[in-house]
C-alpha cells in the first residue's frame, strides 16, 4: 500500500472539493491517505462555520456551472466525501495546531471526521513517509 | 458483454457526477455479502473506465456492462 499526504490551506470551496475528489481516487487505488488541513482549511472544518462561499473561478461559466451542479446535488459534497472515505480506506484527517489554537477552536469543536489536531513537525514526518504530497 | 443477472441492489447514481457513482458501487460492497450482485447506474464518462479498473483492482468480478439510453449499467458480483 503506497501513502498519499494532500495539504489544504484554503477554505475556499473549489480547492476543498478538489481535496476531497483527489483523495477518492487515491482510496479507489488502495492507498493511504493522509490530509492536513492548515489556515482557512481548518475554519472550513468547524462544526458551526458559516454557510459555504459558492465555488469561485476566473472563469465565470465554470462558476456557474458548478455551483448549478452543486445545487442539483450532482457533486458528492466534500465533507460527505471526506467522511465516507474514512468507512472505506485507511484515511486519517488532521487540523493544523497553531491555527486552532488562533482561533480558540478544540477537536470537539471540529467535524467529527477529523481525528487529531497535530503541528508541522508531525506535517513533515509524514511528507517524508509519503510516496507523493499534494498541496491545495 | 451481456451477462446479465438479477442484482441483489441497485444503485441510481445517474445524478452524480464523478466521483460518486464509484463511491457508491464500493460503499454497497463493502457492506456486503459475498457473491452478491450489486448493480449501479452511471451517466458519468469516467465510470467506463474508473468501475471495472476498481473492481479488478479490489479483486471482485465485472459481471456485465450494459449500454442503456444515455448512461451505462454496471454488476458487480462481490467475491471477496
Amino acid at each position: 500500500m503506497g501513502k498519499m499526504l494532500l495539504v489544504c490551506d484554503s477554505g475556499a470551496t473549489d480547492k476543498l472539493q478538489t481535496l476531497a475528489m483527489v483523495a477518492s481516487g487515491a482510496v479507489t487505488n488502495d492507498l493511504e491517505v493522509y490530509i492536513f488541513f492548515m489556515h482557512d482549511a481548518v475554519y472550513a472544518l468547524k462544526k458551526d462555520a458559516p454557510a459555504e462561499p459558492d465555488v469561485t473561478s476566473i472563469f465565470p461559466e465554470v462558476a456557474e456551472k458548478v455551483n448549478q451542479a452543486r445545487k442539483e446535488g450532482k457533486l458528492v459534497h466534500w465533507k460527505a466525501l471526506l467522511e465516507d472515505l474514512k468507512d472505506l480506506g485507511e484515511v486519517t484527517i488532521t487540523a493544523c495546531v497553531q491555527i486552532t489554537e488562533i482561533l480558540g477552536l478544540e477537536k470537539d469543536d471540529l467535524l467529527p471526521f477529523v481525528d487529531d489536531i497535530v503541528g508541522v513537525s508531525s506535517l513533515a514526518e509524514q511528507a517524508m513517509l509519503a510516496d507523493r504530497v499534494i498541496s491545495f | 458483454m451481456s451477462n446479465e443477472v438479477q442484482a441483489d441492489k441497485v444503485m441510481d447514481a445517474r445524478n452524480s457526477f464523478c466521483p460518486g457513482p464509484l463511491m457508491e458501487l464500493i460503499k454497497s460492497i463493502k457492506k456486503g455479502e459475498v457473491g452478491k450482485i450489486y448493480e449501479v447506474w452511471s451517466k458519468d464518462g469516467g465510470s467506463i473506465r474508473d468501475i471495472p479498473k476498481w473492481v479488478d483492482k479490489a479483486k471482485h468480478e465485472m459481471v456485465t456492462i450494459i449500454e442503456e439510453n444515455g448512461y451505462t449499467r454496471f454488476q458487480v458480483r462481490k467475491a471477496r
